[in-house]
């Protein structure tokens, strides 16, 4: 039989960008809207990210928008994916998640991540060159929490982030675009690391995702579209090879191609598929991260597709 | 007059179903504001009202915070959640460490980061952005998205220093009922001498009073009339958000706000009601008040 897997949805970032612009506060209501109708097609959870300083309004606060969705739902989870927890004073940090598992009820879902860009940092006076340090303080601040404590997850797969993760019996949440031969090889180091540490930490996955009637042609387009968002936010940020990515177009390409051929794009018999063979490898949370530039009649179609027709399919392998 | 409630959580195992109770009930009754401090039991404020803008849709939401930490942390909670109240925030900044300069420079960033333009700030405690060599840091303005829904948030100041800091930025301070009317009047007069008269009319001045009611939410709704109308007349109140003696239950604080709703804000609108007025609602209402 294979373990339960919890499947959670991703990512609120409630921008509104240049393809797709929108009402910010209309946003925010989508969130709650969106978080509703989550809970009512038995997603785990939902999950915000975090980025300051953009044009978009890319939310600064996840811990906020976790708020706001768990006032609106009774059961789901509210996850953070990811908090920049190094830019904050870890007593802050350890209020704001100890009031909001009694807001929610105890329905948080924290996650934590390093972060890359240089600007974000700056802006707060914080050097970007201590953040590994920083990061595992205020982890162990956090963890003092005891009961209060919300259940972590350590982004990245950097062999530090592995550690950090393990060594505390906190979860993994590795990132999305790994293939799936990856994947295994990246349980694998979890598990030696954990037992190198005598702790068994979870194993969550995030992955780009989108539910499609099987054809070629839809498939195409939600490549597209993950393209569409994954490219601007990639060429404005992401160092590659040391240089911004929209000044090397070539490994920008690359970087986009890895993006739709790790992603989950297919009918649900596909995805429940490939839901099945992480389950297999262990992992036993998949945050699926629908295409944040979707418009909002697609995006609520592809949650519904999702919902009704893969859930069923890896709750019966689990039962 | 506009009308509000300091909101506390009256249950420790489901402190967001009793707020959201309290609120709701505002808002069901017409009055305006709930506000949320920092303190006490409950936990930071701007996430409080983060979870209560789910829940309510008119009421507006003052949240008072202390100054301290990273004015830009102060300033993307307050956009956030402006914008998932949908423009309903009012944000006020306490010196809650009785440290003026403190308070001065959190203002004086606030003022910067809540609005929607680019800006730098130099001061004496935060560099912003900080241009750190190990950042390689470029930028030399920086700028707090996502924007506040409304056009301009109101940033109200409180503490025992805040009129001063208050005057300084051209901001509201906020009165704590306990200060004599006429030391009251005495700072507003030194706003609108620092400020000129145009703008000292387009400040709210808010003030936090004790509302002294038993277990079953009953109070002296005349002697709380009373004193609102004395500070109107004596510094100007024109937003009065009343504290409930600690220790209530959902219940005494939802008839608190039945009764504010119905034998206190009618009678602080306008400047005098007709004669025989108020004695036909106690004539009237307990007959017909639909509770």
């Amino acid at each position: 039989m294979i373990a339960r897997m919890d499947v959670g949805l991703g990512l609120w970032t409630m921008r509104s960008t240049a393809a797709y612009p929108a009402s910010v506060p209309a946003l925010y209501r989508r969130l709650r809207e969106d978080a509703v109708l989550a809970e009512q097609l038995g997603f785990h959870s939902i999950w915000s990210a975090e980025h300051h300083f953009w044009y978009d309004g890319w939310c600064p606060t996840p811990i906020a928008a976790a708020a706001h969705a768990a006032a609106a739902t009774t059961t789901l989870h509210v996850g953070t994916g990811i908090h920049l927890l190094p830019l904050y004073e870890p007593d802050a940090v350890a209020d704001d998640l100890a009031w909001l598992q009694r807001l929610s009820g105890g329905r948080v879902e924290y996650g934590v991540g390093l972060g890359y860009r240089a600007g974000e940092y700056d802006g707060f006076g914080r050097s970007r060159k201590v953040r590994g340090r920083r990061m595992d303080a205020a982890l162990d601040r956090l963890l003092e929490l005891g009961d209060a404590c919300p259940r972590v997850w350590v982004g990245g797969m950097a062999e530090t982030a592995l550690r950090r993760a393990a060594s505390r019996g906190v979860g993994v949440m590795l990132p999305s675009t790994l293939k799936p031969e990856q994947l295994a090889v990246a349980v694998e180091q979890v598990h030696a690391a954990a037992e190198e540490a005598g702790t068994r930490p979870r194993i969550g996955v995030m992955k780009y995702a989108w539910a499609t009637d099987g054809s070629e042609r839809q498939r195409d387009r939600a490549a597209e579209r993950l393209s569409s968002f994954t490219r601007e936010y990639s060429g404005s940020w992401f160092p590659l090879k040391g240089q911004p990515g929209f000044e090397v177009p070539e490994l920008l390409d690359a970087q986009m191609r890895r993006s739709a051929e790790t992603a989950l794009l297919g009918a649900p018999d596909e995805l429940a598929e490939r839901l099945r063979g992480y389950a297999e490898l262990g992992v036993e949370l998949c945050m699926l991260h629908l295409v944040g530039d979707a418009r909002l009649p697609d995006h609520r179609a592809t949650m519904e597709l999702i919902g009704q027709q893969v859930l069923p399919a890896l709750s019966e392998v689990a039962a | 007059m506009k009308l509000g409630l300091v909101l506390s959580s009256a249950s420790a195992q489901a402190p967001l179903e009793s707020l959201s109770r309290q609120a709701q009930a505002l808002e069901e009754r017409g009055l305006d504001l709930a506000m949320i401090e920092q303190g006490g039991a409950d936990g930071p404020p701007l996430l409080t009202a983060a979870a209560l803008s789910a829940r309510t849709s008119t009421l507006r939401i003052v949240v008072a915070v202390d100054a301290g930490p990273h004015p830009l942390e102060i300033a993307e909670l307050a956009t956030v959640v402006d914008n998932e109240c949908n423009g309903r925030l009012v944000l006020c900044v306490n010196d809650g460490r009785g440290d003026a300069g403190l308070l001065d420079e959190t203002a004086q960033v606030l003022s910067a980061a809540l609005a929607p333009r680019p800006f730098r700030h130099d001061g004496e405690r935060w560099t912003i952005p900080a241009n750190l060599p190990e950042n390689d840091g470029q930028e030399q303005l920086i700028v707090v998205t996502p924007p506040t829904a409304q056009l301009e948030l109101p940033l109200w100041l409180g503490g025992t220093g805040a009129a001063q800091v208050a005057r300084a930025h051209g901001l509201a301070h906020v009165t704590s009922g306990a200060v004599l009317d006429v030391d009251a009047a005495d700072r507003w007069a030194a706003v609108e001498a620092a400020v000129g008269s145009a703008r000292v009319a387009r400040l709210r001045r808010p003030g936090v009073f004790l509302l002294d009611a038993d277990a079953s939410g009953a109070f002296d709704a005349d002697a709380l009339v009373a004193r609102l109308l004395a500070a109107r007349a004596a510094w100007g109140l024109d937003v009065a958000l009343l504290r409930p003696a600690p220790g209530l239950d959902d219940d005494a604080l939802v008839e608190v706000v039945r009764r504010l709703a119905t034998w206190v804000r009618p009678r602080v609108i306008q400047h005098t009601l007709p004669a025989g007025l108020v004695e036909h609602w106690r004539d009237w209402l307990p007959a017909h008040d639909q509770g």
